[in-house]
């Protein structure tokens, strides 16, 4: 049985009259015939009648003239429901069908085809055509004439009438029961849309609501994958035995699935006795597929995933107003997914956010609150935060004999592992004072420490540790892989970047680090900096570049005379090359300035 | 269904009660080759026609075309309210000839 006739007979007993007429021209006229008759014993005046008897006609001769191959063993069915204040006529035909004009134009007066839509749509009053897959139905209405209460009814007519309106009363019952089933339901889910609602549990309900009122045996949901590679099963009903279901890649060969056939052509696909699933179907081992169809459905034209309903009983295959209610569910089950992934989204930015802010306290915690003195030398320090956190940080400890650790620093990595670790290397490195004073050593004793965690998380760190010693005048230095120390005497043309750098931390266990003494004469500046100040890029996106920043690091020791101008000159000058464009990175630094 | 040919050359179809997609093939088959050069009037008795739909109205504009090749016309007569109706809908009733 196709299901065009299942959809007629499951609504036989709704309908004031339906017939089948085979799929022939020749059999078109006695069908219309039936239809008159029946229209002219309730009291349809003739011109009415004459009008119904052209419209069905032209409605069927369609049915018959284009229908193709074996679709024309399939009769057509024309319904018609006496209404209250109309009359309406659904005819069922198996045609590839086409889409209805919006506008349906009298062809001229001397063609000689085309004026059979135009009939149609001149003589009702609404019509719609309904495509469905194997099946669509045009449904014709036309408003009963007002004056056909005048007619006195024979007491044969009454009876026939109150026969009728039995029947269409106990269409109208089992037709609000299946509605009001319907309608609660879906109010119920529109109701839950946005909330947030675990996705599996309403589409597992959605879906038993749905088996129920379309009297399904089984069903499947499979949603996309997130690389959209693949269908993931998502719920197997009535018993969620989704392992037997695994994914199925888009690609693969559309004559193992019809879940991939559908999402491939972009339509439903039914299946039953007369198609039936292949045999390496998956669908075959998780639902009854004596009947069935594979529903894709879509959301801004993307695929979001394939619902299929099954039954076990191969002569019953579900009628339209049951596809329409398949469509009516997921259509809800598509907004709610696409909710629960924006939630997901929200909720992932939120987490990121709040990771932010807590590095970024991290980070602000670990910076000094106060710079020591270390008199003839003054220093002035700056962390300038990008908006993603980095590792950055810097760090002044006193040594106790009036000299101080200067310490900068940037932990490869961002947010609160970044941070986390920035706070780790700070212990460590001011758990031990005996080092202070030998940066090399201290460097390499630091390494070997966090070198196994460093490793483990596949981190790194760039430091360039520093001993001020006031009374040699002198910055005794060991860089692990970080910028050079940029320092400038009196009498230099331009400032120089010192020191031989190594490995950053975690890199090898035993690096060995060199050590470097510079000399820091009255009127000299020296600069410990991270690489957010070097690799600073403007809009265009050229970077400033070590060697500029050694110009504007000169132009401030030249002409600035203590440590905070020199330090609020170099910004400046940053940010004027920048000029608005965000910082990708942190900038951090530490400036020293010897007083005159 | 008759079919006479007047002495004047031209055709009289009576006894015809539908015109429709299952029958207007034939129909044409039939009087087609009638429509000879001196035919100037095809009549078509419509008091005992039930019904004609929209394959049948194409049918009478092709035979309609064919008369006017030689200054001819088809006349319908005695057509039903509702086939006038349709007639007027469709406008055929500019080219046909309707008479009561």
């Amino acid at each position: 049985m196709n299901p065009a006739a299942a959809s007629a007979v499951n609504r036989e007993d709704r309908v004031s009259l339906r017939l089948e007429m085979a799929c022939d021209l020749s059999a078109v006229r006695a069908a219309t015939l039936t239809v008159r008759d029946w229209l002219a014993k309730k009291g349809l005046p003739e011109l009415d009648l004459g009008g119904w008897e052209l419209v069905l006609a032209e409605a069927a001769n369609n049915a018959v003239k284009y229908v193709e191959g074996d679709a024309s063993q399939q009769p057509v069915a024309i319904e018609v429901i006496w209404g209250e204040r109309e009359i309406e006529a659904r005819v069922t035909d198996h045609t590839a069908g086409f889409d209805w004009p919006a506008e349906v134009d009298l062809p001229d007066v001397d063609a000689e085809n085309g004026r059979g839509l135009f009939l149609i749509k001149s003589l009702t009053d609404e019509v719609f055509y309904l495509r469905h897959t194997g099946q669509n139905v045009l449904v014709l209405r036309r408003a009963r004439p007002a004056n056909l209460t005048d007619i006195s009814p024979t007491v044969d007519e009454l009876q026939n009438r109150l026969a009728d309106a039995e029947l269409a009363l106990v269409d109208m019952t089992a037709e609000l029961a299946s509605s009001y089933e319907s309608l609660v339901a879906l109010f119920r889910y529109s109701a839950e849309l946005g909330a947030h609602t675990n996705l599996k549990d309403f589409s597992q309900r959605l879906l038993k609501d749905l088996m129920q009122i379309t009297e399904a045996d089984g069903a499947v949901l499979r949603l996309i994958s997130a690389d959209g590679k693949k269908l993931e099963p998502l719920l197997v009903l009535p018993g969620d035995e989704k392992n037997l279901l695994p994914p199925i890649p888009l690609n693969l060969e559309t004559d193992g699935s019809t879940e991939i056939s559908a999402a491939r052509r972009r339509q439903d696909i039914w299946f039953g006795p007369e198609e039936p699933l292949a045999a390496q179907d998956p669908l075959r081992s998780a639902m009854p597929t004596g009947n069935g169809i594979c529903h894709p459905f879509f959301v801004a034209n993307q695929l979001v995933g394939i619902a299929t309903l099954g039954r076990a009983d191969a002569d019953k295959p579900f009628a339209a107003a049951q596809v329409n209610l398949l469509h009516s569910f997921i259509d809800f089950l598509a907004i709610q997914i696409i909710n629960a992934r924006l939630l997901d989204e929200r909720t992932v930015a939120q987490v990121t956010r709040r990771e932010l802010e807590i590095a970024a306290e991290i980070q602000c915690s670990l910076l000094p609150t106060k710079i020591p003195k270390c008199p003839p030398f003054e220093m002035s320090a700056a962390y300038q935060s990008a908006l993603q956190v980095g590792g950055d940080f810097y760090d002044i400890i006193p040594a106790g004999d009036g000299s101080l650790l200067l310490v900068i620093a940037d932990v490869m990595g961002k947010g609160v592992p970044a941070a986390l670790f920035a706070a780790v290397l700070r212990s460590t490195l001011r758990s031990m004072p005996q080092l202070f004073k030998q940066p090399a050593e201290l460097m390499a004793t630091a390494n070997r420490i966090l070198f196994p965690d460093l490793t483990r998380v596949d981190m790194f760190v760039t430091a360039l540790v520093a001993c001020l010693d006031p009374q040699r005048r002198k910055l005794i230095s060991a860089n692990a892989g970080h910028c050079p120390l940029l320092v400038w005497q009196p009498g230099m043309a331009q400032a120089q970047a010192l020191g031989e750098s190594s490995l950053p931390l975690g890199i090898e266990p035993l690096t060995r680090y060199p050590q470097t003494e510079t000399d820091l004469p009255a009127g000299a500046a020296a600069l410990l900096y991270t690489d957010g100040l070097s690799e600073t890029r403007n809009a265009a996106g050229e970077m400033l570049g070590e060697e500029k920043l050694i110009r504007i690091f000169t132009q401030a020791a030249t002409q600035t005379s203590d440590c905070d101008s020199g330090r609020h000159f170099l910004l400046t000058r940053l940010g004027d090359f920048r000029d608005h464009t965000p910082m990708t990175d942190d900038q951090t630094l530490i400036y020293i300035r010897h007083h005159l | 269904m008759n079919l006479a040919a007047a002495s004047d050359g031209s055709l009289c179809v009576t006894g015809l009660d539908r015109l429709s997609a299952s029958n207007c093939a034939a129909f044409k088959e039939l009087v087609k080759p009638r429509l000879t050069d001196q035919c100037r009037l095809l009549e078509l008795d419509c008091s005992t026609m039930q019904f004609i739909d929209s394959d049948g109205f194409g049918t009478l504009v092709n035979l309609h075309r064919r008369l006017a090749v030689n200054d001819g016309k088809l006349r319908l007569k005695e057509p039903s309210p509702m086939l006038r109706q349709s007639l007027r809908m469709l406008h055929l009733d500019e080219i046909f000839e309707l008479t009561p």
